[in-house]
């Protein structure tokens, strides 16, 4: 072993390799001390990269490690996504209903499935040629899509138009369409969403109900005419009789010596002027009794309640009932069906008449009278002389089925309500003054 | 043609019946009125027309057939009423010929029958004011003899005896005597049987 040199500077000099073979420690060292010939370790001399790669590897694990995890909330994501997906294209695709969205341009972003049932045409189809939406349109029903314009919608849901459709099969069905525009997030237009519902079923419904109306309308028609049965005979009776008068006259004219032409040509005359009454008589209970189809043209109240009253001439003197007629020659026309309007006021009278049967006969009155109403239309009045109408009631008497006759059906108030209604008219009752009740009908003129 | 002058009457509401049965009755010669309503028929003073009858409609508006004929009977007109109606029902027309109509028809009727009806009616009126007349000829004569007169004729178609009408009133039979000869006179009738029947027409009751 070689000491080593021992002198002042030397003193504090120590071996390294020395204190390491003796493991003294350099906190056992002497203040100032100096170490040579240190022996560095491999990390001692490399510490400071092996930290640096160390740490270089640790972030490129976290970098991994963050790759992979993103990877995995991809990879979710992704599958939420196609589950998504699938979720809100089962939701699209099993739509009954054929819906589209169309985009501003005019192609079809999507089509349901659902198109071809509806229409017959395979959404494939249609994708390919979107014009022929408009196309299967009936030619009849193309104004209504025409003026609809989809495409100036705002994104409200309104009301759907209907129309109907050839299908691809030829057959014709009725569509309700309503649609929507698209506006992204961004206010951008994404064009239309459009649901079209075959209502082919329920329009079906719709015209047998039309049907069944009409029908009725009918039939309480033929009931009020038939309890007229008595007094329509009366009233063709009265000519016949004076028909078979004239005649009879004329042939004991002609018996007589001297020449009695013009007592012959007067009773001729006579004979037909009464034929063409009784004639009068039939045509209007012909027109009554017929099943029509709503017709509707301009319509004079006043010969309307005129051509009633002359129905009803008869049943006024078989039951000693005074008429008191206003009728106001200035009133307006109507647009109306004549047969409708003359079965409301069939129905006004009759029950006028029987709302005074208990009335002595010298108080039996019954009043019609027409006026203008202010702006335009017509306000006709029919007022008895009767007992009145409870005030409670002065509404319920327009209800179906409701009637104080034991014999009566009660639907001739609501039917009436029902045609005045249906003519863009109001009608509704009141209690006289005086004695009895009046009906009021008022009707708009022509437009 | 006709014997008669005076009109008969048709009381109906419808023009066309007037005017027909109108023509009707010219062309069987019969003069012919027309009323449109009962109350134009009482207001017109026809009412009290001899040798005529009324034709009569039983609905009308107003005063109907039936109290028009209440009214006439109530007022003593005894012109027959033919009724014609459009309703033929029985309790009505058993009322209406009841209460003295001469016929009830239904229309349409035949010119015969209504013609017959006229006949009828028109032979009814007749008979019933040459009864009428005859009855007040009667009374006529009744009326010029005086009281005491009277008193004797009471007793005379009584049946009595001269004698016996004497001690009865009281007086001497020649003056029962000289009062028969002014009442036969004054009435100008041959025999008491004349007197009786003339008397008991007027239904004149006897003394006893």
């Amino acid at each position: 072993m070689v000491n080593p040199v021992q002198n002042e500077a030397t003193e504090r000099i120590f071996d390294y390799r020395q204190l390491k073979r003796w493991s003294i420690s350099d906190s056992e060292l002497p203040e100032g001390s100096e170490i040579r010939f240190i022996e560095y370790t491999f990390w001692e001399d490399h510490w400071k990269q092996i930290v640096l790669i160390i740490a270089a590897f640790v972030i490129l694990l976290i970098i991994i490690g963050y790759l992979i995890a993103q990877k995995r909330i991809l990879r979710l994501s992704q599958v939420e996504l196609i589950q998504t997906k699938r979720k809100y294209k089962t939701v699209a695709d099993y739509t009954s209903d054929w819906e589209y969205w169309q985009h501003p341009d005019g192609s079809m972003a999507w089509i349901s499935p659902s198109c071809e049932q509806v229409c017959g045409y395979s959404s494939e189809l249609i994708s390919g040629n979107p014009d022929l939406i408009p196309h299967m349109i009936r030619q009849g029903d193309k104004r209504i899509w025409e003026n609809h314009n989809c495409k100036d919608n705002k994104r409200v849901i309104r009301k759907g138009i209907r129309f109907r459709i050839l299908t691809k099969q030829g057959e014709v069905r009725w569509i309700e369409h309503t649609c929507q525009k698209v506006i992204d997030e961004e206010g951008k237009n994404q064009g239309v969403r459009a649901n079209n519902r075959d209502i082919t079923d329920r329009e079906k419904y719709k015209t047998q109900t039309n049907k069944l109306q009409s029908e009725l309308i009918h039939v309480e028609r033929l009931a009020t005419i038939s309890a007229l049965t008595y007094a329509l005979a009366h009233e063709i009776n009265q000519p016949l009789t004076s028909i078979r008068s004239y005649a009879q006259a004329a042939l004991r004219f002609m018996q007589n010596d001297q020449d009695e032409r013009e007592n012959v040509e007067k009773a001729l005359q006579g004979i037909v002027s009464d034929n063409k009454r009784a004639a009068a008589v039939v045509n209007q209970l012909r027109d009554l009794v017929k099943k029509k189809d709503v017709e509707t043209r301009a319509v004079d109240i006043n010969s309307i309640v005129e051509s009633v009253l002359s129905l009803l001439n008869s049943e006024f003197i078989i039951r000693n009932t005074t008429l008191k007629l206003n009728l106001d020659r200035e009133i307006p026309n109507i647009d109306g069906d004549s047969i409708q309007l003359q079965q409301v006021f069939l129905n006004l009278l009759t029950n006028a008449l029987d709302a005074m049967e208990g009335v002595i006969a010298k108080k039996k009155i019954l009043a019609i009278s027409t006026k203008t109403n202010n702006s335009e239309g017509v306000l006709i009045s029919v007022a008895d002389s009767g007992i009145g109408i409870p005030e409670d009631k002065l509404e319920e008497i327009f209800e179906s089925f409701h009637t104080s006759k034991s014999d009566g059906i009660g639907l001739g108030l609501a039917i009436s309500k029902s045609i005045v209604e249906s003519h863009g008219g109001k009608i509704w009752a009141e209690n006289n003054a005086s004695a009895g009740a009046r009906i009021v009908v008022l009707l708009p003129g022509t437009i | 043609m006709s014997e008669n002058s005076s009109s008969i009457f048709i009381v109906d509401d419808d023009f066309s019946i007037r005017s027909s049965l109108t023509m009707l009755l010219e062309s069987a010669g019969y003069n012919v009125e027309c009323f449109s309503s009962a109350t134009d028929f009482l207001e017109s003073g026809d009412i009290h027309s001899k040798n005529t009858c009324i034709v009569l409609d039983v609905k009308m508006s107003g005063l109907d057939g039936l109290d028009l004929q209440k009214e006439l009977t109530s007022i003593d007109c005894i012109t027959p009423i033919i009724f014609i109606s459009g309703h033929g029902d029985i309790p009505m027309s058993v009322q209406a010929m009841k209460d003295g109509a001469v016929n009830f028809l239904t229309k349409p009727f035949d010119d015969d029958q209504l013609l017959d009806a006229i006949k009828e009616a028109l032979s009814m009126a007749r008979e019933a004011h040459e009864k009428q007349s005859r009855i007040n000829q009667i009374k006529q004569k009744i009326d010029k003899l005086t009281p005491r007169e009277i008193e004797v004729l009471k007793h005379l178609i009584a049946g009595l005896l001269n004698k016996q009408i004497a001690f009865e009133l009281n007086i001497s039979e020649r003056t029962v005597k000289a009062h028969r000869k002014q009442i036969l006179d004054k009435m100008g009738i041959k025999s008491m049987a004349e007197l009786v029947r003339l008397t008991e027409k007027i239904g004149f009751e006897p003394a006893i």
